[in-house]
């Protein structure tokens, strides 16, 4: 009798052993000693360049309702002006596109520069806008002046507006009251915008 | 006087025997042997005889058939064994009774007086058996050519005996009393045996009789 | 101590030792191959993770923009979910990923720049979470791992162990009463045996040529021990059977002796008379028990065969009781037959059948009284023939005594003077068996006692 207890305890233990859940979890995070391709190293292999920092900001596009919408990107922190128009410029991502978002600003236009002097925003085009459809005009600079604005915002300056030449030449601008001027403010398109 | 002849080869139980008949009046002739006991026999005329089976040189049951063929004297068969096949054997051979040892004296000294005394006969007319033709009175059974059957006196007695019961049954005690006289010691295998014979001798067809017939419940009875 | 059944715990040990070895085998297999599988898919899964995480960093580095596709280009690859963060903000995420899925513990441990990894259960799924620092571009790429694969593998897994077990245990149950019958049932068949042997079937032997050696040798023993056995036994009774038959020349010489010794009482004075009597009566006592004892000793050595004759039952005990009566100089007791039973035939040796019903009677008037009647009846399929007596009956434990050998009960000792041989009963329950019968004494409705004969019937006429 002795025997068969023994024997049926081993069967029990190991039973239990198999245990009832089938993957055995952990209450808190373990640590990874060794981690490869020098993920942990300070610095991006192959260059000098360490401790990049990225953050997203807001691009202006069009959304569904022909409004000004915002949508992030990641760029490099600080934010550089023209970096972030030039994304600006490349438009809806492939799921935004879908979804219907689109952009006013032709894609082979070209930021010759963009910078801020005095909270005014300056931004020198390649190319004139002034080929597109006065409403596609319009959006085009709302897009660029919103999305200027939100960078003012990032880096801490407050913007009072933008002005746009092409080729060094000042430029006349569309407003959304049908108005026309050399210096646009983001207020002018607040009303555009969706937020 | 009656005259008895004892072949019996053991000789204290001989000498005792033949005490106890001489001390009841008999007159006695015993014989260690077979062939001495009929050598008497012949010179003697005994009445009745006493047979013991075992016996050294010529075996009882030759003895039997000796005496048999020379008389038809009652002779009783005396026998250390009781086996069935013994004793068919001995009435086969012609003995009218047996008796086993250890006996009780006087019962054989009541079986020797039974054979001895002369049953009257049924006084019974000549009938037809079949094709055979029994006198009574002649104690004879004739077959149809002429010759004589021979029966022993025991089994002529015992055919004549259900012949005059008219076609009746009679049981076995009935036919030992009276074909035997025994009122105390019958073994009914007497019978049964003597039966047997009688159908060998006188049924065309021994083993389904027509003329000896066994009455069930009751015993045996003759059908003419 | 109570005794345990042989065969019962062969088939336990086999049928539980078959159980519990295949779970053992079937739970180590489990374990050793969970584990395994586990960890291989932690390995492969960690690996994903720091190539997805060098993905990231050399996409934040060349075209950050490109960040979002990449997340969602690896969910669809690899079906696992990528989160990145930079300085406690989410920077960017998969289509299906969410935010809950990585605990703050996680997140913390990741910010300070050490790598994790953690299997955790959330909300009812196993997730495994892999948390990669990366300084250089000042992010935490979190990849979260969904296991429900591995979790159906290994339910799948213990599932076909489990019916493994099962199956290995049922046939090594079949396996266990395949053995019990092969070794318990030749135990069995020598136990019947045996008990055959000691009822009295002397003939009985275990059939030879068995598979199993052991088996054969144990057969061939028992075999050859019963023919001794029976062999002696033989020898014992050709002996006593023997010795009574060179009583036979003896004995008659001393009985013709003492009859003429009779002959010649008067020659005899008063002693020699009394001597005489003395000498006749135990003569007679002697002489039954040598008949007595050679017949029994003819029946056990199986001498003399029955000649087995169907009879009509009636008749017979008719014929038995008047000879008994004539051969003891007794009164003939009446013969009482049961209404309606029309000819019951039985199957018997008519010499002892005729012995057996003598005895009975004789037994009655020396013990008795005398019988009252000879009572015969049919019940169901057998002969019902009871001889009932007048004395006070047997007392209630020696019922079954009395049939025994030299057996002289109560009755036969308050009795001084008759003496009988204490054979008489016991030759009748041979004689009774023999015939298929058997013999019971109880209380007849008279008061006395009853002995009750069954034999069966062969067949029965109507009348």
């Amino acid at each position: 009798m002795r025997r068969v207890r023994v024997l049926l305890a081993l069967f029990l233990g190991a039973v239990a052993l198999a245990g009832c859940t089938l993957v055995p979890t952990s209450s808190s995070p373990q640590r990874i000693q060794k981690v490869p391709f020098g993920l942990l190293g300070k610095t991006i292999p192959g260059t000098h360049n360490g401790r990049v920092r990225f953050i997203t900001q807001p691009v202006f596009i069009v959304d569904v309702t022909g409004h000004l919408s915002p949508s992030s990107r990641i760029v490099p922190s600080p934010p550089v002006l023209a970096s972030v128009l030039r994304q600006l410029i490349i438009g809806p991502t492939k799921t935004e596109s879908f979804a219907g978002y689109t952009s006013a600003l032709p894609k082979t236009l070209v930021i010759l520069s963009a910078s801020f002097r005095s909270g005014v925003g300056y931004v020198d085009l390649a190319s004139t806008l002034t080929k597109l459809p006065r409403s596609q005009e319009v959006l085009a600079v709302g897009q660029l002046v919103l999305t200027a604005k939100d960078v003012g915002v990032t880096l801490g300056i407050q913007l009072k507006g933008i002005e746009i030449t092409v080729a060094g030449v000042r430029q006349r601008l569309p407003l959304p009251n049908g108005h026309e001027s050399n210096f646009v403010t983001p207020q002018d398109f607040q009303r555009l915008s969706n937020t | 006087m009656s005259r008895i002849l004892i072949v019996e080869d053991d000789d204290h139980i001989r000498t005792a025997l033949r005490l106890m008949f001489e001390g009841e009046g008999f007159i006695v002739d015993d014989a260690p042997t077979g062939e001495v006991g009929i050598a008497m026999f012949n010179r003697m005329a005994s009445d009745m005889a006493i047979v013991d089976i075992m016996l050294p040189g010529m075996s009882g049951f030759e003895t039997c058939l000796a005496l048999r063929g020379a008389s038809d004297l009652p002779i009783v068969i005396v026998s250390a064994r009781d086996d069935t096949a013994d004793v068919v054997l001995g009435l086969e051979s012609g003995a009218d009774d047996y008796v086993t040892k250890p006996f009780v004296p006087e019962e054989l000294l009541a079986r020797v007086r039974a054979h001895l005394r002369r049953r009257p006969e049924k006084s019974t007319g000549a009938f037809q058996l079949g094709n055979l033709h029994v006198i009574p009175d002649e104690g004879v059974v004739r077959e149809p050519d002429g010759t004589e059957l021979h029966l022993t006196s025991t089994e002529f007695r015992l055919l004549t005996d259900l012949a005059s019961n008219n076609g009746k049954a009679l049981s076995r005690e009935e036919l030992l009393e009276r074909v035997w006289g025994y009122d105390y010691f019958g073994d009914s295998r007497l019978v049964d045996v003597h039966i047997r014979r009688l159908r060998m001798k006188i049924e065309p067809d021994p083993a389904n009789p027509i003329f000896l017939v066994t009455v069930r419940g009751t015993g045996y009875k003759l059908v003419i | 101590m109570r005794r345990r059944s042989l065969r019962l715990r062969l088939l336990v040990t086999f049928g539980l030792g078959a159980f519990i070895l295949s779970s053992l085998f079937a739970s180590l297999t489990y374990l050793g191959v969970k584990r395994l599988l586990i960890s291989q898919q932690q390995q492969t899964d960690l690996r994903q993770s720091y190539v997805n995480a060098a993905l990231v960093r050399s996409t934040l580095y060349s075209s950050p923009t490109e960040l979002s596709d990449l997340l969602n280009s690896i969910q669809k690859a690899t079906a696992s979910n990528v989160l990145v963060q930079t300085h406690n903000q989410w920077l960017a995420r998969s289509n299906r990923a969410s935010t809950l899925d990585v605990s703050s513990a996680t997140i913390k441990t990741v910010a300070s720049g050490h790598a994790t990894e953690q299997t955790l259960n959330a909300g009812g799924h196993i997730i495994f979470v892999v948390g990669v620092p990366i300084p250089s571009v000042e992010t935490q790429v979190f990849e979260v791992f969904q296991l429900h694969n591995l979790e159906r593998t290994l339910q799948l897994l213990a599932f076909v162990l489990g019916l493994g077990a099962l199956f290995t245990s049922l046939v090594g149950m079949s396996g266990g009463i395949w053995v019990t019958r092969r070794t318990v049932r030749p135990l069995e068949e020598v136990s019947y045996a045996a008990a055959l042997i000691a009822d009295g079937a002397l003939t009985t032997r275990l059939q030879v040529n068995r598979a199993d050696r052991e088996v054969q040798q144990l057969t061939e023993s028992f075999n050859q021990m019963v023919s001794q056995l029976v062999q002696r036994l033989e020898r014992d009774a050709r002996f006593a059977s023997d010795v009574s038959h060179e009583l036979r020349s003896p004995l008659t010489t001393l009985a013709t002796t003492a009859s003429v010794l009779q002959q010649h009482r008067d020659d005899l004075s008063s002693a020699g008379q009394e001597s005489l009597d003395l000498l006749v009566a135990d003569l007679s006592i002697f002489q039954s028990l040598v008949e007595d004892l050679l017949e029994m000793s003819r029946s056990d050595a199986g001498a003399v065969p029955l000649v087995m004759e169907t009879l009509s039952a009636i008749e017979l005990v008719h014929q038995s009781v008047r000879s008994a009566a004539r051969r003891h100089g007794i009164d003939e007791p009446p013969v009482e037959i049961a209404e309606g039973i029309g000819d019951p035939l039985v199957l018997v040796d008519r010499r002892r059948f005729e012995r057996v019903i003598t005895n009975l009677v004789d037994n009655a008037h020396r013990y008795a009284e005398g019988a009252i009647a000879l009572r015969v009846d049919v019940q169901g399929r057998q002969l019902a023939i009871n001889v009932d007596d007048a004395g006070s009956g047997v007392p209630g434990d020696e019922h079954e005594q009395v049939f025994e050998r030299f057996f002289r009960g109560r009755a036969a000792h308050d009795r001084g003077i008759a003496r009988g041989t204490g054979l008489g009963l016991a030759l009748v329950r041979d004689h009774v068996r023999a015939f298929g019968g058997t013999i019971t004494v109880s209380e007849s409705p008279d008061g006395g006692a009853r002995f009750q004969i069954l034999l069966p019937v062969v067949q029965s006429e109507q009348p």
